[in-house]
């Protein structure tokens, strides 16, 4: 009987975070959505991704970009940092919701952890989505690790 | 063929009690498939279930991992008051499920406030038979060891609830969940046992390419607990805001 309550009680569950589901995530990209109550320019994502070598090579950089996917809005502007060591570069999707990119950039660490950052330039509502991948010296994609989120605030 | 009748029904009741002893003997405690893996690496695992509650078949199971926050951190048997990272460089959200519904129909992650996942879930569609072993599949990506410490190793010890039947916590018993948890911890989920050999473990070994610093002589061993707070918040089954399992 409990089993079939566990079934019954687990099927109705998933059909309803199915049809709720809406994260912004496959194998290496990440989104979220900052400053929800749209009052808090400070707002900023700070995650970690871990390079290693996963059969196709030694991880030579990080390449990443940031898409902001909300609608445009005047003077505000999604950012994103990679830091590595004492290196560091930041790249800005300079034109919101037209469905591509920022310009990739990259730090060359090797393997390891690199930090990334995601922040934005005012008080506002920003969804976006961040694409990492870890890469050899060859630009052959290699291990790459989910971004552990230290602070999204 | 009285005696001999004789001779062979206690023959057979000698067979049975042992393969009953040994049967009992042989119920495996829920552990992973490979317990240890070395940094830099990134390993498919399985949560092995061993056997059910009793006669009891295995209906779902909950699996929690140490977050690295507020766990307890041990150093050759010492507890330790710092952080974890001044041994493991970039612990948290490094296991993620497989999804598979080999053994159970539904599973789901378990994230934290920040997304970062501590553990997972299975359950429901078909359950296991208490006398199968069940195979719950899951991927530890790379850890890395602080190439400044002395550890020559960290364990992390897996909370882990094997479900037989939907109780709320006053109906936990050997016939409806099998805990391979901590004993100690003050929680609800605790095993009942006088020793604290309940939790599955997962140890990150030192790789030879991050040699332990000359002054570390043979190393550290560390090992990591979960708090009882990170327990009590992540071993319920919680689905879209929906509590499935204790209830």
């Amino acid at each position: 009987m409990s089993q079939l309550f566990f079934q019954k009680a687990l099927s109705i569950v998933f059909t309803l975070a199915t049809l709720g589901y809406a994260c912004i995530s496959s194998a290496h990209d990440a989104g979220a959505i900052m400053d929800p109550n749209g009052n808090v320019a400070s707002f900023t994502g700070y995650g970690q991704v871990t390079c290693f070598d996963d059969g196709n090579g030694p991880p030579d950089h990080l390449v990443a970009s940031v898409q902001d996917t909300s609608l445009p809005q005047e003077n505000l502007l999604v950012n994103l940092q990679i830091i590595q060591g004492k290196h560091a570069i930041n790249t800005t999707d300079a034109i919101s919701g037209d469905g591509r990119f920022s310009d990739n950039i990259s730090v060359f660490g090797g393997q390891g952890p690199y930090l990334l950052l995601v922040n934005k330039t005012g008080p506002g509502l920003r969804k976006f989505i961040v694409s990492y991948h870890c890469m050899t010296f060859d630009n052959v994609h290699t291990g790459t690790s989910e971004v552990l989120v230290h602070q999204f605030q | 063929m009285i005696s001999h009748n004789k001779i062979k029904f206690i023959s057979c009741s000698v067979i049975a009690a042992v393969i009953s002893t040994l049967g009992h003997n042989a119920l495996a405690h829920t552990r992973l498939e490979v317990p240890e893996v070395s940094e830099n690496i990134r390993v498919t695992n399985n949560v092995v279930i061993g056997h059910g509650c009793g006669e009891n078949n295995v209906i779902g199971t909950s699996v929690v991992f140490p977050d690295g926050v507020d766990s307890s951190i041990l150093v050759d048997g010492q507890p330790h008051t710092g952080d974890l990272t001044e041994f493991i460089q970039n612990w948290g959200n490094l296991n993620t499920k497989i999804y598979s519904k080999a053994v159970f129909t539904f599973q789901a992650e378990k994230p934290d406030a920040n997304g970062n996942v501590s553990g997972f879930w299975a359950g429901g569609g078909d359950s296991l038979p208490h006398d199968m072993s069940g195979y719950i599949p899951f991927r530890t990506s790379a850890a890395l060891i602080e190439p400044t410490s002395c550890a020559a190793s960290v364990k992390f010890y897996i909370s882990i609830a094997d479900i037989c039947e939907i109780t709320p916590a006053s109906g936990f018993n050997e016939n409806t969940v099998n805990f391979w948890t901590h004993n100690n911890l003050g929680t609800i989920y605790d095993r009942v046992s006088t020793t604290d050999d309940g939790p599955a473990s997962l140890t990150i070994l030192r790789s030879e390419t991050n040699p332990l610093p000359a002054s570390c002589g043979t190393g550290q061993v560390v090992e990591v607990k979960p708090s009882a707070a990170q327990i009590n918040r992540d071993m319920p089954i919680i689905f879209n805001g929906n509590q499935v399992w204790p209830q």
